[in-house]
């Protein structure tokens, strides 16, 4: 029986790998720099807090998927960066950019607190004490109301003063705030720090064995992701120039979450976009009311379900060859040759 | 390298697993240690490598005391050892979990010597067609290779082996018997946990056996075989 050769559309073999990783990044981002000169106002501000989010979602997908962490605090250290530097203009009348830094710092000194004192303990420890940390922040928010004006909401000065309409440099900004902490993410996850975070994840105890100082690195993931959450959570108060407790509810973290593990927990650009087309598609279905958060719970229960890496890291492997290289093999694959030969199949890379 | 463990004891709850135990190693001997199941062999050694804390005792390793140290901290001190069940970091790759305890205790050796190194280490196991594979792709004893091989890479002066041997094709175990024989001449110090007493006692110098957290046997493999004791406790008292 003859069979017809199939036209076979094989990227990696055509390209290295990396060159078609950044050059589909590079496509993304031409793209994204241009998106304000074909959208509309409006939805120039839904991609804005799109980008927001996939701040948020690539960020906890750092803590989560890289680094085995879960915690449900992250929208907390968003909130804990917006209202330090909204706390810091409206008492004391300092600048936009000086309350964003000391946002920043603020949520990362939280983290490493926090961090130091739950991360030594097993995970569940983490989680739970990030659902008790984020609703006991939330009720001071709301108490406080001197400080934080409670459920009223804080006004933050927009981050480029009151003369600036226009949403086009915020959007520069935020995207560049987005390309900024992907980059800083991709670099640490390839380091040597994201190694060892990586080993914790697959076993902390063996990698202490190993060498590897566990709480230390867990807890500096813990505090770069806060100060990430910080940086988007600041920025965010000064785009919207009002801000409530409702920003850190639960169901707020849940759509992170969501976020990332409906794109990929374990791929930060695969977690980011995530986040852009949830937030996007959220968006795109507000007519249909209430059902379009069925639909969306209904979609993440599928995924959690079938596809546990999300929708788009099984796609980024089909397109750029990423994955596992080979299947289970037998113990005669590493006895000598003359007793037993190599796995069949089996090269040196895999291949 | 000397290792002296003194009146260990290691208690869980109401259940004592070690009960006193005063060991000394010196040089480069190569120790079986073998007993009954729950006879405390791997609580020995998950306590010398700081994953349990001893209840007394003390544990010195070359003259310095290391029961209260973390694991990373004991194997800085140049402990190294595997696990009786694997764990390898399944979803990393073979090249990646020999990194992770060479940048984890010597990061100034920078990557790119550390990865020469694994690959001298990959051949060494006859795994270096398998560096780009992750763990997981990995069968049990080619795991229990690749834990070795991360032990080799930081160069420890004390190796502990829990059961190297467990579940492993007779051929590979081979492969293992001869690595750790290697080893073992290179000048590095073991203490091997097995239940296989045919490779255990080959390859041992010096047997200690163990029993509900006491030694009950501590000599050459010949005078051990024949001990009324270690007969006793594997095959229980005559009537």
């Amino acid at each position: 029986m003859s069979t017809k050769p199939r036209l076979q559309l094989n990227l990696p073999a055509l390209f290295s790998k990396r060159i078609l990783q950044w050059g589909a990044a590079l496509i993304l981002l031409v793209v994204a720099l241009f998106v304000p000169t074909f959208v509309e106002t409006y939805r120039l501000h839904v991609i804005i807090i799109a980008y927001f989010y996939a701040i948020l979602s690539s960020s906890w997908s750092l803590l989560a998927g890289y680094a085995g962490q879960f915690s449900f605090a992250h929208v907390a250290f968003m909130a804990i960066g917006a209202y330090t530097t909204g706390m810091l203009g409206k008492h004391f009348g300092w600048p936009p950019l000086v309350g964003i830094v000391f946002g920043v710092v603020m949520a990362g000194a939280v983290g490493i607190a926090i961090g130091a004192l739950v991360l030594r303990f097993k995970p569940a420890y983490l989680a739970l004490f990030t659902i008790a940390f984020s609703e006991i922040l939330r009720l001071l928010i709301r108490g406080e109301t001197q400080l934080t004006r409670g459920d009223h909401g804080l006004h933050l000065e927009p981050l480029l003063g009151a003369d600036v309409i226009s949403r086009v440099p915020y959007y520069y900004i935020m995207l560049a705030i987005l390309v900024g902490t992907l980059l800083f993410m991709h670099w640490l996850v390839r380091s040597r720090i994201g190694l060892f975070l990586r080993a914790v994840r697959e076993d902390e105890q063996a990698a202490a064995a190993r060498g590897v100082d566990v709480v230390r690195y867990k807890v500096l993931a813990f505090a770069i992701t806060s100060m990430i959450a910080g940086l988007a959570g600041a920025f965010y108060g000064h785009y919207v120039t009002i801000i409530s407790p409702n920003m850190m509810v639960l169901t707020q973290m849940g759509l992170v979450m969501a976020m990332a593990i409906i794109g990929g927990v374990e791929n930060l650009i695969a977690a980011a976009l995530g986040g852009i087309l949830i937030q996007v598609g959220l968006e795109e279905l507000r007519e249909f009311g209430a059902w379009r958060l069925v639909i969306f719970g209904a979609l993440l229960m599928l995924i959690l379900r079938f596809a546990r890496n999300g929708l788009l890291t099984p796609l980024f492997r089909l397109m750029f060859g990423l994955g596992p290289r080979a299947e289970l093999r037998k113990d005669t694959a590493t006895v000598p040759e003359e007793s037993a030969p190599v796995a069949e199949g089996v090269t040196a890379d895999g291949a | 390298m000397e290792l002296e463990i003194k009146k260990l004891v290691k208690r869980f709850g109401g259940i004592t697993a070690l009960n006193g135990i005063s060991l000394r190693l010196s040089g480069n001997e190569l120790v079986g240690l073998i007993g009954p199941n729950g006879s405390g062999k791997t609580t020995l050694v998950n306590t010398i490598g700081g994953i349990h804390q001893p209840s007394d005792g003390e544990i010195l390793f070359d003259g310095r005391k290391i029961a209260s140290l973390k694991p990373n901290r004991i194997a800085r001190r140049g402990i190294g050892r595997t696990f009786q069940v694997t764990r390898a970091f399944r979803r990393m790759t073979v090249m990646e979990n020999l990194l992770v305890p060479a940048l984890a205790l010597h990061p100034e050796k920078g990557r790119a010597f550390w990865k020469e190194r694994a690959r001298e280490v990959l051949d060494f196991l006859t795994m270096d067609h398998l560096r780009s594979d992750f763990a997981r792709s990995l069968s049990g004893g080619q795991q229990k290779l690749l834990e070795l091989g991360q032990v080799m890479m930081t160069d420890p002066d004390l190796i502990l082996l829990d059961e190297p041997f467990a579940g492993v094709h007779p051929k590979l175990m081979e492969t293992i018997f001869d690595y750790i024989t290697t080893l073992h001449e290179q000048g590095k110090a073991f203490i091997v946990i097995s239940h296989d007493m045919t490779s255990i006692f080959t390859l041992s110098q010096r047997l200690v056996v163990l029993n509900y957290g006491n030694i009950i046997a501590d000599g050459d493999p010949e005078s051990v075989k024949y001990n009324e004791s270690v007969i006793e406790a594997y095959l229980g008292e005559e009537e």
